[in-house]
Formats: structure tokens, sequence, C-alpha cells
């Protein structure tokens, strides 16, 4: 009866190479150790190399770290209210003395207090740091510089000799 | 997302399995990425503290991870954002530019306990040490790791073809390295 049934699973004509099920086995452990082997490869290539047994340490020092509960201990207050305030009202009187008699106030910097050539100098060493977005904002959309332009003694041969000299792409004339 | 990365992920998400899941995690990648680390630091001591740093932060973030891309390149971009971190913390306590430490990191290999590397392997460093960041991190990931440019590209977010023009000007800058030294 069991040979006709291990008979019948052979009817598909399916056949497997001789001794296949004999060898998967150390085939298989083959193909781990394949990947164990790249890693010593690895070690070959660079000439790097770890401390014995490194690897199973590890695994039980993260293990170790990350089951450990989160202790949470009393918290002891370093000073009592009382005193605190006592000591702080003592140091804030100090404190406002000290610096009522050894502390100048700081002199205000506003633009109007440094002279031009100051400010000249910082434009012209390139220190504001504007985009082309910014510098076009800053000319079309805010009107500083168009709104205040006087253009009425600007003779239309003075324009076009201006932007002869100084613009180098020729499609801004042509718009 | 693959299958066993979804099993993975629900064990992991499962307060009773978590801790068997967690274990498998750690024995699959705890090799991989220890290289992955250690290729960027190149010491031993960092690399550990790297690595469990990583590891507790997947742990902790497992539940934000939304599956958008494989386990596995959530888990090397968070490695290697820790590295980098890492390096960049450590160039700012000792006052050197990324690059100064560069050259301190490969300067140290030579009295490293754990580097058995011969002459040629230590002149690799150097030129390694030579090349931009992200140039560093791709010839590591394909050259020591052997990943494919599709793995390095879900890891480090940049197209397949960024990759190979980086790797490309990676390979040609170190062969002129060690030409030249």
């Amino acid at each position: 009866m069991k040979k006709n049934k291990l008979a019948s699973h052979l009817k598909p004509g399916f056949k497997v190479p001789k001794n296949y099920f004999e060898d998967f086995e150390a085939k298989m452990i083959r193909a781990i150790s394949c990947e164990e082997s790249a890693l010593e490869h690895h070690k070959e290539k660079s000439g790097f190399t770890i401390p014995e047994n490194y690897f199973d340490s590890l695994q039980d020092q993260v293990l170790a770290k990350v089951e450990r509960p989160e202790s949470r201990g009393m918290v002891i207050s370093l000073f009592r209210k009382r005193k605190f305030y006592a000591a702080a009202g003592i140091a804030a009187v100090f404190i406002g003395i000290i610096s009522t008699l050894l502390l100048k106030p700081n002199p205000v910097n506003s633009l109007d207090s440094e002279p031009i050539s100051v400010l000249e100098e910082y434009i012209d060493e390139e220190n504001i740091d504007l985009n082309f977005n910014e510098i076009t904002t800053f000319i079309y959309e805010e009107g500083y510089v168009l709104d205040d332009l006087n253009t009425s003694g600007l003779s239309d041969e003075a324009v076009f000799d201006y932007i002869n000299d100084y613009v180098e792409d020729p499609a801004l004339i042509l718009y | 997302m693959k299958k066993e990365d979804a099993l993975l992920l629900r064990k992991l998400r499962d307060p009773k399995l978590r801790h068997e899941a967690f274990k498998e995690l750690l024995s699959c990648y705890k090799e991989r990425l220890y290289w992955h680390i250690r290729n960027l630091t190149k010491n031993h001591d960092d690399t550990d503290d790297i690595l469990q740093n990583t590891f507790i932060k997947v742990y902790k973030n497992i539940d934000k991870f939304n599956g958008d891309s494989l386990l596995y390149s959530w888990m090397y971009r968070i490695a290697t954002n820790e590295a980098l971190t890492f390096l960049s913390q450590k160039a700012k306590r000792l006052h050197l530019t990324s690059e100064e430490l560069q050259n301190k990191l490969v300067e140290n290999i030579e009295s490293d306990v754990y580097f058995e590397g011969d002459q040629i392997q230590l002149k690799l460093q150097k030129a390694i040490a030579t090349l931009p960041q992200k140039q560093q991190q791709v010839f590591n990931m394909k050259y020591f790791q052997e990943l494919k440019y599709r793995e390095i590209s879900e890891i480090l977010g940049t197209s397949e073809g960024a990759l190979k023009a980086s790797y490309h000007i990676a390979t040609k800058k170190i062969e002129d390295y060690l030409k030249g030294n």
C-alpha cells in the first residue's frame, strides 16, 4: 500500500538530481557560512580586526541596556524655600547696587550715529549679501529706488548710452 | 515591505514577542552594521559605542518606522547618522576640521591593536581619508561591504547613476593617490 502511494507522487514525471536531498543540508550550511566568509573577506580587505568574542558580548550588552527599567529615584530639593528666598533677596540688593555704581549703559548704535564713509565701506566690501530675488523685490515691489527716482532730467540718448556701455546682456536692450 | 521585514516588525511591536524579535534583529545585523560604522570611524571603541547607540535607537523608535523603505536600509541610515554625528562632535571637541580629523583617525590606525593590515592597506585607508565624506561612504559600502548600488541608493537616498559616478571618481582618486605615494 505504501509503495503505491510513493509511486503516485512520481506520476507527474518530475525528477530531482541524484543525492539532491542528501546534499541539501550541506549546501544550506555552506550558503550560511558564505555570509560569514564575506565578513572574513571584509576583515582581510581592510585590515581591521575586533576583540575576541566581541559580537557575543555585544548582544548581551545591548539587550541589558534596552531592557533596563528607567530608575526614578526620590527627588531631594537642594534649597529649602525660606532660606532660598532670603538669600535671593540679599543677592538682588547687592546686584542692584553694583550695577548702578559700576555699569554704564552701552551707547546706542544706529545708522545715524555712523559716518556715511563707514556705511559705504561696509557696502563696498560686499558685507550685504543679497541674492537676485531679494534685489528685485527691493527695487520693484517695495519701491525704494524707483518711487524716489526722478528721471525727468535724463534724456533718452543718455539712457541708451548708459545701457550700451554698461549692460552686457543684449537681451535687456531688446526688451 | 518585504515579507520577512513585515513579520519581524509585527513581532517587534508585540510586547510579548519583542525580546525574541530584537535578539533576532541583533544577530542578523550586528556584524554588517559594525563594519559599516567601523569603516567610517576606523576605531573599534568608537564603533562599539556607536553600534550600541544605533541598536538602542532602533529599539526605541521601531514604532516610528513606517515601512516606506526596507528595514535594513532604515537601520543603516540610523547607523550612518550616529557615526557622522559622533565624528563631527569629536572634531569639535578636539578643535579640528573634518579633514584634519580624518587624517588623525588614519594616523591612529598604525598604533591600533585592532588593525592587522599591511602597508598597502594602510595606504588605502590614507587614500580614502583624502576623499570627500560622501565619496568615502560610497567607496566603503561598495568596496569593503560589497553592497549593491540599489542597496546603497536606498540607504543614502542618492540615485544609482550618481552613486556609480561617485564610486568611479573615488576609485580614480584612490588610484592616483596610490600611484603618487
